[in-house]
Formats: C-alpha cells, sequence, structure tokens
C-alpha cells in the first residue's frame, strides 16, 4: 500500500506541540496508520467483502419491507385500502430485484459493459417518455403508469449512467486530463439526463444524478480544476432551478427556520419527522407502535420512513441502519479498492457506492431536519418498486466485481 | 493525482485512484458519522424538547362534562333536571366544498351530494331556513354555532346527512318539568349554564359536581390511536338536592295567592307554609311566579322569592311579639285587665283604633283579640325601649334566616336610640318596623313550637348520584319563651278566631289559631305611605300546632276593610291538613274571654 506523503509532517508538528503523552500519540498514530489498510481488508479474502455487502444489501432491504409495512399500515386503512397493500407490492419488487441482484451477480464484467451503451438509450427513452405520457405525483413529473404499474425511469437512469460512463471513461482514462476528452462525450449525456429529470420538476433526484456524474468523473481521474468549473456550475443550476420553484424555495426556507409560522404546510413533514426521531428515543417505542405514522408524517412510508424507524425502534434502530449503510460503504470500497487497475470497475462501483450512500445520507439528513425536504428516498428501505429494483440491480453488479476479482486477478498477472 | 503525463507510470495512476478511492469513502464514513452524531442528539438527548411536543401536538383532551344534580321535592317530583341536547357547530373551512360523496344506506353506493343539497337537507333536519343555515356554516372560522340544543332525534337526523365540517357536540339542558310550580324558588340558569337565581344558585356548588377529563392521542385525521397512552378522570356528578317544599301545596298555594292577588288588584302576593316543628318550608308561593324554562318572560321584579327578599311593615301581625314579651317578663297576663280609652296618648303621641269605641274593660286577650293598638301600647309601654327591641330581635325581626335562598332581606329594625318619639310605641303593632313574610312565619313558628324558634330551611336532604340520602339536620332552635308562655299565646291567637275578630280563618275540625295585620305600606319613593299591606297568619292545628301559614297582599285596590286573606289561608291550610293527614283536633278552645266584668 501506498502511504500519503502529508501524513508524517503532519504527526511530526503535533509531536513537537504536545509533549504531554508521547505515548498516546504513537498509539494513536499507529492506530491512524493502521486505519486504511484495515478498513481496505487484506485483499486477499475476497469473499467477505461479496458477503458483507450481500448481507448488508439484504438486511436492509428486510428492514425496509418490515417498516414499510408499519408506516403504510395506518394510512392505508385511513384511505380505505388494506393495511397489507403496499407491503405486498414491495415485496414483490423486493423479489424482482434480488432476482435482478442475483442474476446480475452471476454475470462477468463483459458482459455489464455490453448493457451500458443499450442501457442508457432506454433510461433516455423512458425520461422522454415520462415528460410525454407521465403522470405528476406531489409536483414532481417522474413516473409512467400502465395499467396497475408505475415504474419511475429517473431510478433506472442513475443506474444506466453509472454503467455508461465506467464504459465510456475506461477507455478515456489516460486522456483526462484534456477537458474536451472529459466534455464529451459524459457531459453532455449527463446534462440531457439531469434536465429530463429536471423538467420533471424533481429536483432531488437530479442533484443526485449530478452527483454521480461527479463521481463517476472524480473516480476516473479527471482533474480537480475541472470539477471546480462543474461544481460552480452545479450550484448556479440548483439555484436557479430551487428559485424557480415557489414549492422548493419553499421548503429550502421553511428549512432555514423562516416560513414555520404561517405556512404550516412546509415545515410540518419536516418538523414531523423531528417528531416522530424524538418520541423514539434510545430504545423507541417498538415496533409497530409509531404514533407519527397515524396520518401525522406524509409519505411515512416513503422518505420519512427512517422517521417510522426512529420512532419505533429508538436510537438504537438508527444506527443500526446507519452501520448497514457504512458496512455496505466499506465492503463496496474494498472491492473497488481490489480492482484499481481497472477503471470501469473502479469508475462504475465508486458512482454506485455514491449513489447509494449519497442517497442515503441526503435522506437522512432531510429527515433529521439537516437538508430541506427534497424528495429523495432512501435506499432499500422506502416504499418504491422501481428504486428498490435499481438499488438491488446496482448492488448485483457490484457483487458481479466482486465475484470476478479473481479471474480479473488472473487475467492481469 | 495523475499530474504528469507519463502515460506509462502505472503506479502513479494507481496513486491517484486510491487517494480519490480514499477521499470518497472517507467523506461517505465523515458523512454517516456526522449523521450518527445528529441522530445521537435527536433521539438520544432530545434537547429541544421534541418528544414532549409530539405528544402535545398528538393529545386530545375532552372534558367529561359532570351531570347537574336535580333539584326535587319532598315527594321526589323532579323540579329541575339536565337533558341530554347537542349543539350542532361547523368547521366552516372543511364544509366549504362544492361536493360531497356519501353513501347511501338503501343502495349501498357512493352519491354525491351538491353542497347546495347539503345545507337544505341541514336546514330542513333543523327545522330553520335555508339562508340562517347558509350563513351559518359559510366562512373561515373553524367554529361556529348552526343550531343549539337540539334534541337527540334532531341530531341522529343532522348526523345522518354526513354534511362535511358539520358536527355535533353533546351539552346539556336544564328543564323545569313543574315550570312556574316553585318557579322562583328553584330558580334558573343562563343560557351559558352560569346559575342566574334560586336554588339552582345557591345549591351550586352541591349541583354542579366536577367535570372530569379524558386525554388521549389521535392521529392527524382525528383517529384516536389506540395503542398510545390515555388517561381519564371521570366526571363526579353533582348532588341532587332534595327539598322540602311539596309540590302540591306549593301549586296549590300559588293558585290561591295568585287569584286573590288578582281578585283584590294587588301588587302582589305570598304566602309561606311552614312545618311548626322542623322549620322546614312546605310551600312558599308568589304570585307572578316566574317558569325558569324562559325566565324571560316574566318582569325582572317577579323572578325573585318575596317572601324573604321583600320586607314590609307587618303592622298587627306584631301584637303577637308584644304579648308574649309582656308574658314572658311577667308584666301582663292573657287575661290582663285593661280599661281602654277610646284614644290613648303616651308622651304626646295619641293613638286610635281600626274601630271607634269608648270606655271598654278589656283583657290582654281582647286586645290581641280586637287589634286594639290603643291597649296593645298601654302594656307595651310597661316594657322599656330597650325591651321591646330585644324581645323583637329575639323573635327573629331585623336578623336573616339563613334560608338557603339568594338575596334574602333582613327587614328593618331600628336600634332603640334610632327610634323617634311615635316609634317607640308604634313598634308594638307593627310600624316603623319591617320584616319579611319568612320571618313573621319563623315568629309564629316559635310560638307555635312551644317558644322553641327554629331555622327555616328549603333543603331536606343531598342525594348522591348513586342514591345514598344525605339528610340535614333540624339545626336547634333557640328558646324565645318558656312553654307556659307559648301556650298562654297560642290561647289568645286561638281565641282570636273563636271569639275575636279573625273568625274568617276558622277550618272546620281543626282548632285554628290566627292574627291578621293591616299596615300602611311606605311609599316606593319614601314619601309618606301610598297603600296597605295585609297579611294573616295563623297556625293549626292547635292542640298540637303542625303549621304556620301566612298570606300577604301588597298594595290592594280598594277599601282595605273589605279585604281578607281568611281564604286564602283557609284553603290553603285546609289543603296542608288534608294532605299530611293531620288528624282532627281534639280537646276544647279556651275561649279566653275577651273583656272582663268589673
Amino acid at each position: 500500500m501506498v502511504t500519503t506523503p502529508t501524513r508524517p509532517k503532519a504527526t511530526g508538528s503535533t509531536q513537537v506541540r504536545t509533549v504531554s503523552s508521547p505515548a498516546a500519540l504513537a498509539r494513536a498514530r499507529t492506530l491512524l496508520r493502521g486505519f486504511w489498510p484495515r478498513l481496505e481488508g487484506n485483499g486477499g479474502a475476497g469473499g467477505s467483502s461479496y458477503y458483507l455487502i450481500l448481507g448488508a444489501t439484504l438486511a436492509l432491504t428486510v428492514i425496509g419491507l418490515m417498516m414499510v409495512l408499519s408506516s403504510s399500515s395506518v394510512e392505508a386503512i385511513t384511505t380505505g385500502e388494506s393495511s397489507y397493500q403496499l407491503f405486498l407490492r414491495q415485496g414483490i419488487y423486493a423479489v424482482v430485484g434480488i432476482a435482478a441482484m442475483l442474476f446480475l451477480s452471476r454475470r462477468k464484467v463483459r458482459f455489464i459493459r455490453g448493457l451500458a451503451w443499450p442501457a442508457l438509450f432506454l433510461a433516455l427513452l423512458l425520461l422522454v417518455l415520462v415528460l410525454a405520457i407521465g403522470t405528476e405525483v406531489n409536483g414532481n413529473k417522474n413516473w409512467i403508469v400502465i395499467g396497475p404499474f408505475s415504474a419511475q425511469p429517473s431510478e433506472f437512469a442513475k443506474l444506466a449512467l453509472a454503467l455508461w460512463m465506467g464504459a465510456v471513461l475506461y477507455r478515456k482514462v489516460s486522456l483526462l486530463r484534456r477537458p474536451m476528452h472529459v466534455v464529451v462525450p459524459v457531459i453532455p449525456a449527463a446534462v440531457i439526463i439531469v434536465s429530463l429529470v429536471a423538467l420533471g420538476h424533481d429536483l432531488g433526484t437530479s442533484v443526485l444524478i449530478a452527483i454521480i456524474v461527479g463521481a463517476g468523473l472524480f473516480f476516473a481521474g479527471t482533474p480537480m480544476k475541472m470539477f471546480g468549473v462543474a461544481g460552480a456550475a452545479g450550484v448556479v443550476f440548483a439555484l436557479v432551478l430551487a428559485v424557480t420553484s415557489a414549492n422548493r424555495m419553499g421548503r429550502i426556507t421553511a428549512w432555514l427556520g423562516h416560513g414555520c409560522d404561517n405556512g404550516q404546510d412546509v415545515c410540518y413533514q419536516s418538523t414531523n419527522g423531528i417528531y416522530a426521531l424524538a418520541s423514539g428515543g434510545w430504545l423507541g417505542v417498538g415496533l409497530g407502535q409509531s404514533r407519527q405514522k397515524w396520518n401525522w408524517i406524509p409519505e411515512a412510508h416513503n422518505d420519512f420512513i427512517f422517521a417510522i424507524i426512529g420512532e419505533e425502534l429508538g436510537l438504537v434502530g438508527t444506527l443500526v441502519v446507519l452501520v448497514l449503510f457504512g458496512i455496505l460503504a466499506v465492503a463496496i470500497f474494498r472491492v473497488v479498492n481490489r480492482h484499481q487497475n481497472e477503471p470501469f470497475v473502479r469508475i462504475v462501483a465508486g458512482s454506485l457506492m455514491i449513489w447509494i450512500l449519497g442517497q442515503a445520507v441526503v435522506n437522512i439528513a432531510m429527515v433529521t431536519g439537516m437538508l430541506p425536504v427534497i424528495g429523495v428516498p432512501l435506499p432499500f428501505i422506502s416504499y418504491g418498486g422501481s428504486a428498490l429494483v435499481c438499488n438491488l440491480a446496482a448492488i448485483g453488479v457490484i457483487l458481479s466485481f466482486a465475484r470476478t476479482k479473481q479471474e480479473s486477478d488472473l487475467s492481469t498477472s | 493525482m495523475a499530474r504528469n503525463s507519463s502515460k506509462s507510470t502505472a503506479g502513479s495512476q494507481a496513486a491517484g485512484a486510491t487517494r480519490r478511492l480514499r477521499a470518497g469513502i472517507g467523506i461517505v464514513l465523515v458523512l454517516l458519522l456526522v449523521i450518527g452524531g445528529r441522530l445521537f442528539l435527536v433521539q438520544g438527548l432530545d434537547f429541544g424538547g421534541m418528544a414532549e411536543a409530539a405528544v402535545k401536538q398528538r393529545t386530545q383532551v375532552q372534558t367529561l362534562a359532570a351531570a347537574r344534580g336535580e333539584i326535587i321535592d319532598s315527594k321526589g317530583n323532579v323540579l329541575a333536571r339536565s337533558v341530554i341536547r347537542y349543539d350542532i357547530v361547523v368547521d366552516q373551512t372543511q364544509n366549504a366544498i362544492g361536493e360531497f360523496d356519501r353513501k347511501n344506506a338503501a343502495t349501498g353506493k357512493l352519491d354525491t351530494i351538491s353542497r347546495d343539497q347539503g345545507i337544505a337537507e341541514l336546514a330542513a333536519a333543523l327545522g330553520k331556513s335555508d339562508e340562517d343555515v347558509r350563513t351559518a356554516v359559510t366562512g373561515s372560522r373553524t367554529f361556529n354555532y348552526v343550531a343549539r340544543t337540539v334534541t337527540p332525534d334532531v341530531n341522529d337526523a343532522v348526523t345522518k346527512l354526513a354534511i362535511p365540517g358539520i358536527y355535533s357536540r353533546p351539552t346539556t339542558q336544564r328543564v323545569y318539568p313543574f315550570g312556574a310550580v316553585a318557579g322562583g324558588v328553584v330558580g334558573f340558569l343562563g343560557a351559558d349554564g352560569t346559575p342566574l337565581a334560586g336554588l339552582e344558585q345557591t345549591m351550586d356548588s352541591k349541583l354542579q359536581g366536577k367535570d372530569g377529563q379524558r386525554s388521549f392521542q389521535i392521529g392527524a385525521d382525528g383517529a384516536r390511536i389506540p395503542y398510545a397512552p390515555a388517561q381519564e378522570t371521570p366526571a363526579q356528578d353533582g348532588q341532587s338536592v332534595k327539598l322540602s317544599i311539596d309540590s302540591d301545596i306549593q301549586w296549590y298555594a300559588q293558585q290561591a295567592i295568585q287569584s286573590q292577588v288578582d281578585k283584590v288588584h294587588a301588587e302582589w302576593g305570598n304566602v309561606v307554609v311552614v312545618e311548626v316543628k322542623t322549620g322546614r318550608i312546605i310551600a312558599m308561593a308568589d304570585s307572578n311566579a316566574p317558569d325558569p324554562n324562559k325566565p324571560g318572560a316574566t318582569a325582572a321584579k317577579d323572578r325573585g322569592v318575596r317572601s324573604v327578599t321583600a320586607a314590609y311593615e307587618p303592622g298587627s301581625t306584631e301584637k303577637m311579639i308584644t304579648a308574649a314579651s309582656l308574658i314572658q317578663t311577667g308584666k301582663a297576663t292573657a287575661l290582663e285587665h285593661v280599661v281602654v280609652p277610646p284614644t290613648y296618648t303616651i308622651n304626646g303621641q295619641t293613638f286610635t283604633d281600626a274601630f271607634d269605641h269608648g270606655y271598654e274593660n278589656r283583657t290582654l286577650a281582647g286586645i290581641v283579640g280586637f287589634s286594639m293598638n290603643t291597649g296593645t301600647v298601654m302594656l307595651g309601654s310597661r316594657l322599656t325601649k330597650q325591651q321591646r327591641y330585644d324581645w323583637l330581635r329575639r323573635f327573629g325581626i331585623g336578623q336573616r334566616t339563613g334560608i338557603e335562598l339568594p338575596g334574602e332581606g333582613s327587614g328593618i329594625l331600628a336600634t332603640p336610640d334610632k327610634w323617634d318619639g311615635r316609634q317607640e310605641y308604634t313598634v308594638l303593632f307593627g310600624q316603623g318596623v319591617a320584616q319579611t313574610t319568612l320571618q313573621t312565619a319563623m315568629a309564629y313558628q316559635a310560638i307555635a313550637n312551644n317558644g322553641v324558634r327554629l331555622k327555616p330551611r328549603l333543603v331536606d336532604a343531598y342525594v348522591d348520584p348513586d342514591g345514598t340520602e344525605h339528610p340535614v339536620p333540624t339545626a336547634p332552635g333557640t328558646e324565645v319563651v318558656s312553654p307556659k308562655t307559648a301556650q298562654s299565646v297560642k290561647d289568645i291567637l286561638e281565641s282570636t278566631v273563636t271569639d275575636g275578630e279573625v273568625k274568617e280563618a276558622k277550618i272546620d275540625g281543626y282548632r285554628v289559631g290566627a292574627k291578621t295585620g293591616t299596615a300602611e305600606s311606605p311609599a316606593d319613593n319614601g314619601g309618606g305611605f301610598d297603600g296597605y299591606t295585609a297579611s294573616l297568619v295563623g297556625m293549626a292545628p292547635m292542640d298540637n300546632p303542625k303549621y304556620v301559614v301566612v298570606a300577604v297582599v301588597q298594595r290592594p285596590q280598594g277599601s282595605i276593610y273589605g279585604i281578607t286573606n281568611g281564604p286564602v289561608f283557609t284553603s290553603v291550610m285546609s289543603q296542608v291538613l288534608r294532605a299530611n293527614n293531620v288528624a282532627p283536633s281534639t280537646g276544647k278552645p279556651p275561649h279566653l274571654p275577651q273583656f272582663f266584668d268589673k
């Protein structure tokens, strides 16, 4: 492993300043030095990452199913539906998603790479279809409804974009210092996809897709100064999106602590989410016993499901979810780390990890009041078939990378 | 970062990739840690008291109204009770929709009803005009009354309409099944339930009970959350108040005094019936009695109970007190001989009688029997001024009786040092002193009860909601005169009926003792006198007096000499005696001589 060059300097200077406990410092230094190797694993046991990813994913999916049942049952009864309806639907999607995950995990990297371009075109087609015949839900037009089924193409677009970026950029890794190679064709495609989603008024998903694109470019090795430019452009773009919608401005001002007094609806969801979390306390009020799910929290089974987890299972429950996401992140990181020399794997797995973890962080930050309420679901847990299937398919891709490690090592050596 | 242009340096490229990967995972892990910290703050520590705020938001507190106790008469008839009624209220914001769906009970399908149709149906159910209902339900208020205190039937009809925003709230209405019978005594409540008059007011603390409270948690749509903690403090219903009033006799007395007042065109009249041995008020009747169901229909001045609020100069009924004090102090006997001149002058004050006479050889009994002011002043002046005052006080004049009614008057009895030259004598025959009908009744009750004056009362018992009765004990009385004196006075009163001038008080089968009083009533404007107060107070049966009845009319029109309360007294007293199965009298009347022979 290569150690970062700055570390000895930093520790050296601290040593000069604090003379009181050199022994403790030395211990801390040893701990720090051991941090990355430990996080990255010993590189030999590829199987452990595979099972960590699979285990964490399945655990999160099962927690999600359980919480979808708990959080949707009351509202379902209120609207005259069966309390199991959403749970059963989500269960079916979970089965479909797990099937997709297992299928992809058995495929070779070459197969997955071959999916990149068709996936992108399919995603573009679907996004255009959404704008043409899509259905609007809560101000966001990003659903396609066909009979009893509804799909959210923007979820699929995230997966497709990650795959496609990997397929395009891995050929250009050595050319990425030249802006033209960064810009074409990744940026146009990304801009088109982000714009299509943004036209459906889904700011949250647009921002996430932008983050995924950024992650792909970042892991491909694009020069940092280009990120500065892109970042600035992204901020401007997001601001324009926010300012042009009263709904979005309302959510943002509510988050900043203004407008809570007069416009009750704006911070209603956020406040009730915090209420739920606080009500849970350390150990929670007990599974199925949330009070806030009694219509106090709109979208309790969806964007705000984490609040119900917090209320029913307490801090223990929310930290377990957080740790599971952490395990997932570290395990994916280990997989990627072993494929450093394979840009496709690095770029795809890296952006998928940023997608899933980024979305989780944004969702939880939103529920805990650290971010404005933007409609981003919690991966694996929130209700939503398209999201669940795509999340699981993404994990399938990563599992395939984890499985093919040995072969790829053999092929490069 | 892969800064150098050398393509072949795979190591440097790998180093850049590693750094970026580490940066990526580092950022992710740091963000997860930050979120974990935030969760610790929000859930573990809850600095903002959000859990409490959440409970507060969900908690619904309902008042469980305590049922107001009933007011019942001595026979168990309900004079006042609370019945369940409903207020129909509206949340105007929820009503402001064009149309709504309603399940049709017959077809089982959803019908779509327009708001206009809903309003029309609601108006029909409430028996109001469309316009009134539309005005009530239109606007932006979340609470407004559409109709108040509707019956359960109407409420059912309204509920079945299932109109959005229309709710009903249970409430109570006070009803008085006997209407004006004892209406003034029972009193009434204001529209907001505040007791405003009568026993409703004075007994409020017993009647009202204690409201309970129920708190539970609800969902945002109002549904109760079954597993959330709930608390309930049950309401403690009020006690019922059982009166000594007998509503039959009360009704009878009211009829009697009302017809008397109408007949003589009096300003008002009243009748009080007291049970001698206990001080229980059997009836307390006023003319123009209010109906508590609609107190507004009665003039404000008639809504109270005049028997306890109105003080007037009693006149000759007070001669009984003068006679009793003379006998008790030994300054005279019932048969004391007095030669009464046609007029009597003392200290420059001249007194005459209601009838012309020469010098007469009178006994004290005869003086009382023929209500002679001259003889009363002659004998009464044997008492010092202080004694006259003290004896009036002993019989309860000038003091509130403490009856359980609001606004009781104490009457007017000035202290002797404030009496003018004539007043010191007129108090002996009931002028220059004012008292209520109840005070008169209780002074006679003392004589009837062998000299022991009791505290009058209207309340026999308090009855718990479970039916347990807590009787109100009779307060110990005060002995005003000895039993012997009381017997002498009773003999005088009976002789007044048998041998004196109050023959109109006779009742067949019962021995009666009575005294009339006719007083000039001071003008309300304070200038002189502008009418008369005619009263008759009596007791029966004289062998063992059980009841005292007082009948009074104020300012009757026409000649005062033609007016008698005899029929009122005898009819009420007969009714009381009969209704209570009092055995006809035994023994012989005393027939005290009204004159003496030289």
